[in-house]
C-alpha cells in the first residue's frame, strides 16, 4: 500500500517535469507554429544554469530564483533570435525543425565544454525525506509537485487573463492580423520563447537534485514529447494531464520491470495512438485547407 | 511535366552517359591501395551505407514532407536481424541479410499504419517514441541482443561468388547497391506513387479530393524508407562485423535528417552529396576537436538561413538563372518545370 503511494508521488512529479517542458513546448508550436526539437537541450541547460548559480556563484536560494529567472529569459530570446527569428520567412517549416536540430547539438556541445561531461551534483533545493509507514519519499519530489502546479497555474492566468497573454494568443492565432491592429508581435514571440525558456529551464533545475546534471538530461524531452502526444491535439491542457500519466505509467512500470521502463512508456503511447490517434483529449478539429 | 521531350541526342543524354562512365571507373580504380587508404576506404563504405538509409528520409521528407526519427530504429531492426541470423542461426550472410529486411519491411508496414493515424508534427513525435522504444530493447534484451555489449564476431558479407574480405571488396558491392538504390528513387519520382506522395505534401486535403488515399500513400512511403533503413543496417552489421545499441539511438535520427537537408531535400543526388560530406568531413576536421560538433550544430542553423533548399537546391537555383540568362539571349520563351533528380 505505502509502495504504491511513493510511486504515485513520484510519478506525478516526474509527471510534473515532462510537463513543464511540454507547456513550453506546446506554448512554442501555439506561437510560431514550429517544434522545438532543442527542448531537452533548454532543460538540460536549465539545469546547468542553475548548478552554476548555487554552487559556483553561491547565491541564496531567493538569488538563485531571480538571477535564474532573468538569465533564462535572455537564454530564451537568444536562443529565438538564433533559431527562429532569421527563418521565420522561410516558406518550409522543416528548415526551421532542422536548424533546432542543430541546435541541439550545438547546445549540447557547448555545455560539455564549458562543464565538462562528468555529471555534477547538485544539493537538493529541499532537504530530508519524508516517512509514510514503509514509504519513504525526499521532499524533493513534492516540492517539484507545488513548483509545478504553481507554474502551471501562473502561465494559465498569463494566457487565459492577463492582456498581455492576450496579446500572445492574438500573435499565435495571426499573426498578419496581429500586425495589422498594432500588436508588437516580434514582442509577443520573444515572450513565448522566454516564457517557455523559464518553464522548462525550472523543470531543470527541479530534475538536477535528483538526477545529477548531466548532458542526458536532455533525454527528458522525448517522455515530454510522448505527453503531448498522448495528451491530445495542442492543447496546454491535454499536454499536461497526458505528461503526468506518462510519469505514472513510468514509476508503476517499476513494479514489473526496471529495465524495460523506457520500453512499457513507449508502448503504452502507441498502443493508445492505435486505438484513439486523436489522444485523450482530442477532439477532431476540421483541417484548412 | 511541360518539358517537351526533344528527339535524338540531347545534353541530358550526354550527361547521363558521362555520369555511367564515371561511374564504371570509380568502380574500377578507386578500391585500390594506392588511390585510397584502407581507413579511408571504410569511411566511403559508411558513408554509402548511410546515404542508402537516407534515400528512405529523401522518399519521405523530400516527397512526402513528413518528418521522420524513425531511421536509426529501423536500422537497428535490420543489423540485429541479420547479426542473430548470421550468428545464433549460423544462416549464410545473404540470406540473413534478405530475411531481415523483409521482416523490417513488414514490421514497418504495420509501425506504419500504427504511425500514421497521428499527422504532421504528432507524426514526429510519435516516431521519436519509436525509435526509443526500439533503442531500449536493443539495449536491454540481453538474450537476444546482448545487451550494451552487442553482437560481435557477424561474419563477412558472402555473396557466393564473392567473399567480401577486406574493404574495398565491400566497396565494389556497397557501391552497386547504393546505385540501384539510387536510381530506383529516383524511378519512384517519376511513377504515379512518386507523384500521389508529393501532392500529399503540398496539400493532403486536394490530393484526397483528387481521389488519393492519402492514408496509404503515406504508410507505403513509410515502408519504402524502413526497407532501405534495414537494408542499410544490414550492410552496416556485415561491414562493422561488430554491432552494439548506440548507432541506432535517436540523436542518430536527427543526423540522418540533417544529412538529407545538406545535401538537398529535393534531390536524390544531394542525399549522395549530403551523407558523403557528413561522413568524410568529421574525418578531416579532426583538428577542431572537441569544438567540432559545436561547429557542426552551428553550421546546420547557418546552413539553413543560407541555404535551405540544400547544396543541389543551391546548384539548381544557379543552373537556372544562367539558363534564364541564355534564353534571354535567344529570346526564346521559357519552358517551366525542370525536375531535379
Amino acid at each position: 500500500m505505502y509502495l504504491y503511494i511513493q510511486l504515485a508521488i513520484t510519478g506525478v512529479s516526474m509527471g510534473m517535469l515532462y510537463a513543464l517542458m511540454a507547456m513550453g513546448l506546446i506554448l512554442i508550436v501555439k506561437a510560431v507554429g514550429v517544434l522545438n526539437f532543442a527542448h531537452g537541450q533548454l532543460f538540460m541547460l536549465g539545469s546547468y544554469l542553475t548548478f552554476m548559480l548555487t554552487h559556483q556563484w553561491n547565491l541564496p536560494l531567493w538569488g538563485v530564483v531571480l538571477c535564474g529567472i532573468v538569465v533564462f529569459a535572455i537564454c530564451g530570446a537568444a536562443y529565438m533570435f538564433a533559431c527562429y527569428w532569421p527563418l521565420r520567412n522561410s516558406p518550409w517549416k522543416v528548415t526551421v525543425i532542422i536548424s533546432t536540430l542543430g541546435a541541439s547539438i550545438a547546445l549540447e556541445e557547448l555545455v560539455r565544454i564549458i562543464w565538462g561531461s562528468n555529471p555534477l551534483t547538485m544539493k537538493p533545493i529541499v532537504e530530508g525525506t519524508l516517512y509514510i509507514g514503509s514509504a519513504y519519499l525526499s521532499y524533493q519530489y513534492l516540492f517539484i509537485i507545488l513548483i509545478g502546479g504553481g507554474l502551471m497555474a501562473f502561465v494559465y492566468f498569463l494566457f487565459e487573463k492577463s492582456f498581455i497573454g492576450k496579446l500572445m494568443q492574438a500573435t499565435a492565432q495571426d499573426r498578419y492580423a496581429a500586425d495589422l491592429i498594432g500588436i508588437p508581435t516580434v514582442v509577443a514571440i520573444v515572450a513565448t520563447y522566454m516564457i517557455s525558456m523559464c518553464l522548462s529551464g525550472t523543470g531543470g533545475w527541479l530534475a538536477g537534485p535528483l538526477f545529477l546534471v548531466s548532458q542526458s538530461l536532455s533525454s527528458f524531452a522525448q517522455k515530454a514529447f510522448a505527453g503531448i502526444v498522448l495528451g491530445g491535439f495542442g492543447s496546454v491542457k491535454g499536454a499536461i494531464v497526458g505528461c503526468i500519466l506518462i510519469g505514472l505509467i513510468e514509476s508503476f512500470s517499476l513494479l514489473i520491470t526496471d529495465s524495460y521502463k523506457d520500453a512499457i512508456v513507449f508502448l503504452v503511447l502507441i498502443i493508445v495512438l492505435v486505438v484513439r490517434p486523436t489522444g485523450i483529449f482530442g477532439e477532431k478539429i476540421a483541417e484548412k485547407a | 511535366m511541360l518539358m517537351t521531350r526533344k528527339k535524338g541526342f540531347t545534353l541530358t543524354h550526354a550527361g547521363y552517359i558521362a555520369a555511367a562512365v564515371l561511374c564504371v571507373l570509380i568502380f574500377i580504380f578507386l578500391p585500390s591501395e594506392d588511390v585510397v587508404s584502407r581507413y579511408m576506404a571504410k569511411v566511403i563504405n559508411e558513408g554509402f551505407i548511410y546515404f542508402i538509409a537516407v534515400l528512405g528520409l529523401c522518399v519521405m521528407l523530400g516527397m512526402g514532407g513528413q518528418v521522420t526519427f524513425s531511421t536509426a530504429g529501423m536500422m537497428g531492426i535490420g543489423a540485429y536481424g541479420t547479426a542473430i541470423l548470421a550468428t545464433r542461426f549460423g544462416m549464410p550472410t545473404l540470406p540473413a541479410l534478405l530475411i531481415s529486411v523483409v521482416v523490417g519491411g513488414i514490421f514497418s508496414f504495420v509501425m506504419g499504419l500504427a504511425l500514421f493515424r497521428l499527422k504532421g508534427s504528432y507524426f514526429s513525435f510519435a516516431s521519436i517514441g519509436f525509435t526509443t522504444l526500439l533503442y531500449t530493447i536493443f539495449s536491454n534484451w540481453m538474450e537476444v541482443t546482448g545487451g550494451p555489449d552487442g553482437i560481435s564476431r557477424i561474419p563477412a558479407l558472402d555473396l557466393g561468388f564473392l567473399s567480401c574480405d577486406n574493404y574495398y571488396d565491400y566497396f565494389r558491392v556497397y557501391f552497386i547497391v547504393a546505385i540501384i538504390c539510387f536510381l530506383v528513387v529516383v524511378r519512384m519520382r517519376k511513377t504515379s506513387f512518386g507523384r500521389a506522395l508529393a501532392s500529399v505534401r503540398d496539400n493532403e486535403i486536394a490530393a484526397r479530393s483528387f481521389g488519393i488515399n492519402a492514408y496509404m500513400t503515406k504508410v507505403f512511403s513509410f515502408t519504402i524508407a524502413g526497407v532501405l533503413a534495414c537494408l542499410a543496417g544490414a550492410m552496416y552489421a556485415l561491414h562493422a562485423g561488430y554491432i552494439s545499441p548506440e548507432p541506432f539511438k535517436y540523436d542518430q535520427s536527427t543526423i540522418y535528417l540533417i544529412m538529407v537537408m545538406l545535401g538537398g531535400v529535393d534531390s536524390t543526388f544531394g542525399a549522395f552529396i549530403g551523407s558523403m560530406l557528413l561522413t568524410i568531413l568529421p574525418e578531416q576536421m579532426r583538428f577542431l576537436q572537441s569544438y567540432y560538433k559545436l561547429v557542426y550544430g552551428v553550421g546546420v542553423i547557418i546552413l539553413m538561413v543560407v541555404m535551405p533548399m540544400g547544396i543541389m537546391g543551391m546548384v539548381h537555383a544557379l543552373r537556372n538563372k544562367i539558363r534564364m540568362i541564355i534564353k534571354r539571349k535567344k529570346t526564346a520563351p521559357v519552358q517551366a518545370g525542370t525536375e531535379v533528380s
